[in-house]
């Protein structure tokens, strides 16, 4: 069984021959330059480590880390992943704890005099990174936080350019590789967190307060996100199984809002989109976000949501063996490995091996699970445990199936 | 007579309109300030334990927030006249390294609901910074934030320069993401808060 049917089985409900693995095949399941380079030394690779994602400072997994870690995904970007900036001309670089990186030769950051870096984009500050900083953060006010005038607002849309390359990259991944490939493609901007960027509490703020406005700009971004669903889905045809968009609808302690006001708010709009991919498409839908979202599941899964990123297990009420019980059969689980802010980082190799034994255990019998770390593997995770985290999900035993009943 | 329960209850459905039409009223008709600061901050408690018990969330917290400070820009000179001064002052921030800021904002919110004056030093707060906002604002208490596995070493930094500054009296509370009670515990900080309502329970407590 080859990684596109593995993943293809666990999707669909059906036990694989082992359980499936993502190693960065999105940008929630990567691993950070620093961890990477790192990991790669441990494993005796020598070659350059290359910042694909400037924003979150994730590397590039190469083939060979992908297959030695088990990975059957693979992510499909366009050229430019973070900040407009293409990744292409690659140059030697150094991270602030002195990883040696490679990063696109248009990733040109200012150091200001406090010692921290900023991205311009046309001239104006787009990002900036603390001094001994790990990542960038945005300093763009996005729409809802901006609270933009919605007359004449045209929200972006793939370019010619940017659907040729998807078309071109698609074609090779499917052909080099037999890894089941994952594209990000969700509205312009997400439609509750990622709009209060430069101002969440702005946005909340209008969310509570003004509906109409909220359904109004929702409206625009979701016809937008559709034109570009179509313009995706004619580049790249039948060869990406699997399209994701991110939110985040939870703090660690509970929801970010309350299941109505997402019913009410939010969720018409998204469904919008998702129903155009399951009516125009095979693609099935993954939805990133954090948190403590067990309550709104229910609401995921009728708003079309297949499969579910990261299954942050420690935040409340993410029981591994309550979401299996409850939404098992309707949706897959994408994620869910281990505590990524306890164990991971900070636990014995025992003890991750113990925890995403119990993990895997509840989640991977039937299928509707696919292995991967909850978010990004962090810079200062051992590669001891990185690489017990996936050679345990790798070499664990699936239960025997009961032949389908009428089998032969 | 102007109504205190309905100036509470405007406050926590988060009508900043009326909470304010209310608190001028109760001001014009001589009700005692002290009586009038006790239905706000009231109020604001229940908002924090509606939010703890799941009853409310972010954006509901928001807009009652946003009524108290609206309630409470015109108590101000009124609590000034009378002598009344703001429960503890508290200087709160971001660890250095780190730029996130949104439970930060909720804590420094909801303190300021519970009558705090709070010096909010933003993001990336060397821990010099601190000593010298503890210091100069003669601080009791001091809000650190990391939402990072990869800042929280900066907690840890910053609990020594406040202690090692000779302000042992002044009270830390910690908090963000991959913060835990444990933690703070072994960085010797004095309390931990899991999210913004319970960061004034305990900030009362230390207190």
């Amino acid at each position: 069984m080859n990684s596109r049917e593995r993943v293809w089985r666990a999707i669909h409900h059906q036990q694989a021959d082992r359980v499936p693995i993502d190693v960065g095949g999105t940008r929630q399941s990567g691993i950070a330059a620093a961890a990477y380079h790192r990991l790669k030394q441990h494993l005796g690779l020598a070659t350059p480590t290359r910042v694909f994602d400037l924003y979150q400072m994730l590397a590039e997994i190469e083939r060979p880390v992908i297959e030695r870690l088990g990975g059957d995904v693979i992510g499909l970007y366009r050229p430019d992943v973070a900040f407009g900036i293409r990744n292409e001309n690659w140059r030697p670089w150094t991270l602030f704890d002195g990883t040696p990186v490679e990063v696109p030769a248009s990733f040109r950051p200012q150091q200001e005099p406090d010692g921290s870096l900023i991205i311009l984009r046309d001239g104006l500050p787009v990002a900036r990174m603390p001094q001994d900083g790990f990542y960038f953060d945005r300093l763009e006010i996005y729409p809802g936080a901006a609270h933009i005038d919605l007359e004449g607002y045209q929200p972006p849309l793939l370019t010619t350019e940017q659907c040729a390359h998807l078309r071109v990259q698609s074609q090779c991944l499917h052909e080099s590789t037999e890894l089941a490939i994952v594209a990000p493609l969700g509205p312009p901007y997400e439609l509750f967190y990622g709009l209060g960027t430069g101002d969440f509490e702005r946005w909340m703020i209008t969310l509570a307060c003004e509906p109409d406005y909220v359904h109004r700009l929702y409206e625009c971004l979701v016809t937008a996100w559709i034109e570009n669903l179509k313009r995706f889905a004619d580049a790249v045809e039948d060869r990406v199984p699997i399209v994701q968009f991110c939110d985040d609808f939870g703090t660690q302690q509970s929801l970010f809002l309350s299941v109505d006001m997402f019913r009410q708010l939010v969720m018409p709009h998204y469904q919008r989109g998702l129903e155009w991919i399951h009516e125009h498409t095979n693609m099935q839908v993954l939805l990133h976000s954090d948190g403590a979202i067990f309550p709104l599941i229910p609401s995921l899964i009728e708003m079309g949501v297949d499969i579910l990123n990261p299954v942050q297990t420690s935040a409340v009420g993410m029981d591994p063996r309550q979401l299996k019980t409850h939404f098992g059969d309707r949706l897959t689980f994408w994620g869910g490995s281990l505590d990524c802010q306890k164990t991971l980082p900070h636990g014995t190799v025992d003890e991750v091996v113990a925890e995403v034994t119990r993990h895997v255990q509840t989640f991977a019998p039937g299928g509707g699970y696919v292995f991967a770390s909850v978010h990004n593997v962090q810079a200062g995770v051992p590669p001891e445990n990185v690489i017990a985290m996936y050679d345990t999900a790798r070499n664990f035993t699936l239960p025997a199936t009961e032949p389908e009943p009428g089998c032969a | 007579m102007p109504d205190l329960h309905e100036l509470g209850e405007a406050i926590k459905r988060g009508d900043r309109d009326t909470a304010a039409a209310l608190t001028k009223a109760a001001i014009e008709t001589k009700i005692p300030a002290q009586e009038i600061l006790d239905a706000m901050v009231g109020a604001m408690d229940i908002v924090g334990q509606r939010f703890q018990k799941n009853e409310i969330f972010v954006p509901e917290m928001l807009i009652a927030a946003r009524a108290m400070k609206e309630a409470m820009g015109l108590l101000e000179p009124i609590l000034v006249e009378a002598g009344i001064t703001p429960v503890a002052k508290a200087v709160i921030g971001t660890v250095e390294g780190d730029l996130h800021d949104i439970g930060k904002n909720l804590v420094a919110m909801m303190w300021k609901g519970a009558n705090f004056d709070v010096i909010d030093l933003g993001t990336n707060v060397s821990p010099q910074k601190f000593v010298d906002a503890v210091r100069t604002n003669n601080a009791q208490l001091v809000g650190l934030s990391a939402l990072l596995t990869t800042t929280m070493p900066a907690i840890k930094k910053t609990v020594d320069a406040i202690k090692g500054a000779g302000l042992d009296v002044t009270k830390i509370v910690i908090g963000g993401a991959p913060v835990t009670q444990e933690y703070a515990n072994e960085v010797g900080a004095d309390g931990y808060a899991p999210d913004a309502a319970s960061a004034v329970d305990v900030a009362r407590s230390l207190l």
